[in-house]
């Protein structure tokens, strides 16, 4: 039998000062109707201090709240304290843990644990690794067309690992080791020729 | 260390092999890697003539499937790794894991390399690689300084390669969007990022305006050079000024650095530009050559010959050098 629908909220990608950030959640435990809230940073290892003083009152509104909780890793480590800062994500007991790079997936092998969206899993075969490597939940890319998603659930039977799918589209497109300003929004001009622009999904 | 050159054509391949690669690497003509782009690449008896030419010169082949396998049709890139391992080549690139677990399984013999689209850019990371797939070399991300290049040698069991000459890429390499999201196409999906299909240029005044899937990259006046509108190398409105917001359009040199990257522990130095033509690769393998065999005090005057030939005529050392942490 197929489990029901659960709506999941993905970490924050934004650069929020820690009072907004804290409020945001403080609303999505009173008022959204979301199941599952990832926290954590996925973005950059910079801005961990700006959720550190409040990460434990809003794990603890959420619980209260009846969410699931489970903790983001970083998407892109490459320092020392970086891999630190993953292990000890990683080691928590607690919760499910997202891991979004590889260095996750190796740290949380063989324990339960979930794929988020920054691990590239584009078909069966890469999904039935990572369940094996104890992944029960997988965050299929944006960019994965819908049969790609069709035919991934199709040679996964329930059972093996549920797979989800971003919905809403306000995803950072890129990762890069370098920031621009995060206050600054580039924006394009689009073209007064344009048409309907392309995406990869239906 | 091995000096690791592109090939998108045979007649760049015998050029790369002539001009002094250690080992060249290349692709079939399909979406199996991530340089598919009209009239590149090779078929089966192409590659195994070119397979053929390198081995006589004891030059190596190894042969791109770095690409993500569309769900259903696994069977392609299963084929041309059967394929590639049966025409002798010397190691297979790969960034999918489904991928990197058949070749592993079905080919056990097969070397395989590890794509700079898996990016794989921490010790952790690449001993899960290793330990999964038993991969024999990994190819870093360009989003780490030679510092961080050191420190991962020091903590695996696997050889490093890296970039240091060509075009680049600024964002995590196998982990962007931007070409999905404009155009349709994707480098992870279809082996393209901003497709010619997509682009169009116009002129607005006495400006050239170059676009992508709808969108404004640039915008050129007569006097400036016009670029090619790859999508993150565009120029974009920012606050009050127009300016590069992601990089600016230049290429990688780091031949400067060539004795730090040897202490690093770094194997092999890697060339980007399978879409290049055999001009390009012949002076470009054949200078890069040289100046590994040239003393540290002759090399910057060998790689100024090869400033012209750089995207934007500029060059950069990306992050190998970054201050910031």
């Amino acid at each position: 039998m197929k489990s029901p629908l659960k709506l999941t909220l993905g970490p924050l990608l934004y650069l929020w000062p820690t009072e907004r950030w804290r409020d945001f959640y403080f609303a999505i435990a009173d008022q959204s109707p979301v199941d599952v809230v990832v926290l954590g940073e996925t973005v950059c290892s910079k801005r961990l201090h700006f959720m550190e003083p409040e990460f434990m009152a809003v794990v603890e509104r959420l619980e209260a709240a009846g969410k699931e909780v489970r903790l983001s890793t970083l998407a892109l480590v490459t320092l020392d304290r970086e891999s630190k800062y993953q292990r000890s994500v990683a080691g928590d007991e607690g919760h499910l843990v997202e891991a979004n790079d590889l260095s996750a997936l190796q740290m949380l092998k063989g324990r339960r644990h979930t794929v988020g969206p920054f691990v590239n899993v584009y078909n069966g075969p890469s999904a039935k690794l990572l369940a094996r490597n104890g992944a029960a939940s997988i965050c299929l890319p944006p960019e994965l067309p819908a049969a790609s998603v069709a035919e991934i659930t199709r040679s996964c039977p329930g059972g093996d690992f549920d797979s989800s799918r971003s919905a809403a589209y306000l995803l950072p497109s890129r990762r890069a080791a370098r920031m621009p300003d995060p206050r600054e929004r580039p924006r394009t001009i689009v073209s007064s020729s344009a048409r309907k622009i392309p995406t990869a999904f239906p | 260390m091995e000096l690791i050159c592109p090939a998108g054509t045979p007649a760049s391949f015998r050029e790369a092999v002539d001009a002094g690669a250690d080992a060249v690497y290349c692709g079939f003509r399909d979406e199996t890697n991530a340089r598919n782009f009209p009239g590149l690449n090779f078929d089966l008896a192409e590659l195994r003539d070119a397979i053929g030419y390198a081995r006589a010169r004891k030059v190596k082949t190894f042969v791109a499937l770095n690409t993500f396998m569309t769900a259903g049709k696994e069977d392609l890139w299963y084929r041309r790794a059967r394929e590639a391992s049966e025409a002798g080549a010397d190691a297979l690139i790969v960034a999918d894991f489904g991928l990197m677990a058949h070749v592993a399984e079905h080919h056990p013999a097969q070397r395989l390399h590890i794509s700079v689209q898996a990016s794989a850019s921490n010790p952790e990371a690449l001993s899960y690689l290793v330990d999964c797939f038993g991969a024999a070399r990994i190819v870093l991300p360009r989003t780490l300084t030679i510092q961080d290049i050191a420190r991962i040698a020091r903590s695996v069991d696997c050889e490093l390669e890296v970039f240091v000459f060509g075009g680049l890429c600024v964002m995590a390499e196998g982990r962007c969007s931007l070409s999905s999201y404009a155009t349709g196409k994707s480098p992870n999906m279809n082996g393209v990022c901003s497709p010619a299909s997509h682009v169009r240029y116009r002129q607005a005044g006495g400006d050239l305006v170059s676009e992508l899937g709808g969108f404004t990259i640039n915008r050129f006046s007569e006097e400036e050079p016009a670029g090619y509108p790859t999508l993150c190398k565009g120029r974009f409105a920012v606050g009050q000024s127009a300016t590069y917001a992601f990089e600016d359009p230049v290429s990688l040199d780091v031949m400067d650095q060539l004795d730090e990257l040897r202490a690093a522990g770094v194997k092999a130095l890697k060339v980007e530009g399978r879409q290049r033509g055999k001009a390009y690769i012949s002076e470009v393998v054949s200078t890069l050559r040289a100046t590994l065999k040239a003393a540290p005090a002759d090399r910057p005057v060998l790689m100024s010959r090869l400033r012209k030939l750089s995207e934007g005529q500029q060059t950069t050392k990306g992050a190998y050098e970054k201050r910031w942490r």
